[in-house]
């Protein structure tokens, strides 16, 4: 199979967009809901406005570093189920580190301290899977979802036990975060997270194009042996990558509490984690992709709510997600066959 | 799907397009608009659909009113919010406790609308009110039922959360039990999540094996009923009327009814005497009530629930009044003290004595 050229991406999600406009058209006229007023309150809720495009992109931060890290541990063949844990992960450390912050903090070195505390506390719970992926051979895949739910009861331990805020009634919150935590939002309430996801996606460019690093990861992923062959340790490279993946994962969960929420809580993520690994397939992985795809899919996240703020269902909003992933997935799939017409069937070719 | 039935929909479209802008065109500068942003899931029975009862009460009063459902109680509210500000609603009923935080930022970025929630208060505004019923009171009545109907004087109860409001209504709950039977025993277990049918439906039917014949509850869904009725036990329910769901063993359950208090909050915005703060209702506007006594009740029974409902609704009965002790033996409510009101209720944090259980987390 060979990689599609750019010109050939484009058109094919072009493609896969229309097919979803008219597939949703319908579903929304049998419904008995006008089309034109559905997607017209969709696009409102998403992009209409500066704030509703600020939520987007608050929103779609999360999904993108989730997702770039999720491609970067596929250039590896390692799938990060755990993104989901590693953002709560991430998140509880940013948290701890803002929560114990004393007073008169510079806010530089708060914001640094909270970033770099997202970063460190992802990484070490991708730790956990990569290692034992490279000493006990366990599938990733296992280890990386299972960790997720422990990960999430750590942190809805923490927000009802030793962290709960005891002025919010028992509800699973803690307490504010110090504003020397918290991330500046200095462009229409668009906060620091933004500028943090572009510069990923550009890392992650740079793997692909220029690192050796990037080059080895690759070649462990697509063929160990040769990897090996050639003086790679595969599986140390592979495993440095799921941890990279779980770095990104838990910068996205120290964001949401440092820009978002401004404080750890239960049910912190909607599943950006999960999300994220259906934006890195739609956008097959290319950072560019990844971009747009994330900024789409917080677009239809949060225009399916004024769907409903408009009078339809939620789950027409759910459905029309789910019939944009596989009209963009069948394009790309049905991108490799040529159609031939006139050729009798069992015809020699 | 064939062209005449296609039709009448493509019809009905163009009427509603042609509603939509013969309603534009009268929209007035001060109408009321209120938005509603429920947790749960509108339409099936439960704390969401109480809530959505409240709105279409609003609505049958000539209100504009929307919804959105299934809003996680997270950040994901706040572009629901600016959505519908930015739609021209100028009421958000934001009705999950945990969207006070991110309410409370909007509040402050737009101070000429207004926020409802629920309460308690813990992200105050000047035009941010939060509300809540004396849930406690309805669970003492729906414990004057369970103490008479139990043979075996054990009572399950399967509970939600261990936050202040829940310990209070199985407080509540066993006061009116042992007032009229004070043998029984009320054995708690609980789910720890609002919404967990399967757990909550079992967590009924080991309260039932463990001797229970009387099943109350403070959950969402109506697992318990059908765990306890399935078994040969009677059921008290929460939330919604659950009669449908076991027509002979439910014997009442507390009912949310948010109508009197959501009038209430658009009548004041109305007449410009909008008070932020906290609002309880209770037994006395109907914002707690009763669903339908099962025909089983006995009459003294229903005599006494009367009487005690119009008391505790004037004020004049306090079963909260001391001594009481938790089930641990210790004094928690002196003789001649009592609990004050919501504000006590916020932190209670002990069983009373004839509970079989503990509050889970030690908090």
């Amino acid at each position: 199979m060979t990689t599609p050229s750019r010109a050939e991406s484009a058109l094919r999600v072009v493609i896969g967009t229309i097919a979803t406009f008219v597939i949703g058209a319908l579903l929304l006229v049998l419904t008995g809901h006008n089309p034109v007023f559905a997607f017209a309150a969709m696009f409102r809720g998403a992009f209409g406005s500066i704030v509703a495009f600020a939520s987007t992109v608050d929103k779609a931060v999360p999904i993108g570093l989730c997702a770039i890290g999720i491609s970067l541990a596929y250039r590896g063949g390692l799938w990060n189920i755990g993104a989901e844990g590693q953002f709560y992960f991430g998140a509880f450390a940013a948290a701890g580190f803002g929560l114990s912050l004393p007073e008169n903090v510079p806010h530089a070195l708060g914001i640094a301290g909270v970033v770099a505390c997202g970063l460190a506390g992802g990484a070490a719970w991708a730790a956990i899977a990569a290692a034992a992926k490279v000493w006990l051979r366990v599938n990733e895949v296992l280890s990386t979802l299972m960790l997720n739910y422990v990960a999430i009861l750590w942190v809805d331990y923490l927000v009802s036990g030793p962290w709960a805020d005891p002025v919010t009634f028992s509800f699973p919150y803690s307490p504010e975060l110090p504003d020397a935590a918290r991330l500046p939002a200095p462009i229409a309430g668009i906060d620091l997270g933004a500028v943090i996801t572009l510069l990923a996606a550009a890392a992650l460019y740079a793997v692909d194009r220029g690192m050796r690093w990037g080059y080895e990861l690759r070649v462990a992923g697509d063929a160990p042996r040769a990897a090996a062959y050639g003086g790679i340790r595969a599986s140390a490279v592979t495993a440095s990558a799921l941890v990279a993946a779980g770095a990104l994962a838990g910068l996205a969960g120290a964001i949401e509490v440092a820009g978002t929420t401004g404080r750890l809580q239960s049910g912190l993520s909607p599943g950006y984690g999960f999300i994220g690994i259906l934006v890195a397939w739609l956008a097959r992985s290319s950072p560019l992709g990844i971009i747009a795809g994330s900024v789409v899919y917080a677009g239809l996240l949060n225009g399916g709510f004024s769907l409903q703020v408009s009078g339809v269902p939620s789950a027409i909003g759910t459905v029309l997600q789910a019939v944009l992933l596989v009209c963009i997935l069948t394009t790309f799939s049905l991108g490799r066959y040529r159609l031939r017409f006139g050729a009798a069937v069992g015809e020699a070719p | 799907m064939t062209l005449p039935r296609l039709l009448p929909t493509t019809a009905r479209i163009l009427l509603a397009g042609a509603a939509l802008g013969a309603s534009l065109a009268v929209a007035d500068a001060d109408e009321i608009k209120a938005a509603f942003i429920y947790s749960g899931p509108v339409g099936t029975p439960g704390w969401t659909n109480q809530q959505d009862l409240g709105r279409r009460c609003l609505a049958a009063d000539g209100v504009k009113t929307a919804f959105v459902d299934k809003v996680p109680e997270n950040a994901d509210v706040l572009p629901v919010e600016r959505d519908f500000l930015g739609q021209g609603y100028n009421v958000i009923f934001a009705d999950g406790f945990g969207y006070q935080p991110f309410t409370q930022q909007l509040a402050k970025q737009n101070p000429d609308k207004f926020f409802v929630g629920v309460a308690p208060n813990i992200a105050p505004a000047p035009n941010i009110v939060d509300l809540y019923g004396k849930l406690w009171d309805g669970r003492y009545l729906t414990g004057l039922i369970a103490g008479t109907m139990t043979k075996s004087n054990t009572i399950g109860f399967v509970a939600a959360e261990p936050i202040p409001t829940v310990i209070a209504g199985i407080n509540a709950f066993t006061l009116g039990v042992r007032a009229v039977n004070p043998k029984a025993k009320i054995k708690l277990l609980w789910t720890l999540s609002w919404f967990d049918p399967p757990a909550e439906k079992q967590a009924a039917v080991s309260l039932v094996q463990a001797g229970a014949d009387v099943v109350a509850q403070h959950q969402d869904s109506p697992g318990p009923v059908q765990g306890a009725s399935s078994n040969g036990a009677w059921a008290i329910g929460s939330e919604s009327d659950l009669t449908s769901f076991a027509p002979d063993k439910y014997l009442t359950g507390t009912v949310w009814n948010w109508c009197p208090l959501y009038r209430g909050v658009i009548a004041s915005i109305r007449d410009h005497t909008f008070k932020p703060g906290m609002k309880y209702g209770g037994l006395d506007d109907g914002t707690v009530a009763l669903a339908p006594l099962n025909k089983a009740v006995p009459a003294s029974v229903r005599e006494l629930i009367d009487k005690r409902r119009a008391e505790i609704a004037a004020g004049k009965f306090d079963y909260w009044k001391g001594p009481l002790k938790d089930n641990q033996g210790k004094v928690v409510v002196a003789e001649g003290h009592t609990i004050s009101g919501p504000a006590d209720i916020g932190h209670m944090n002990w069983l009373v004595d004839g509970v079989v259980g503990s509050i889970p987390r030690g908090k």
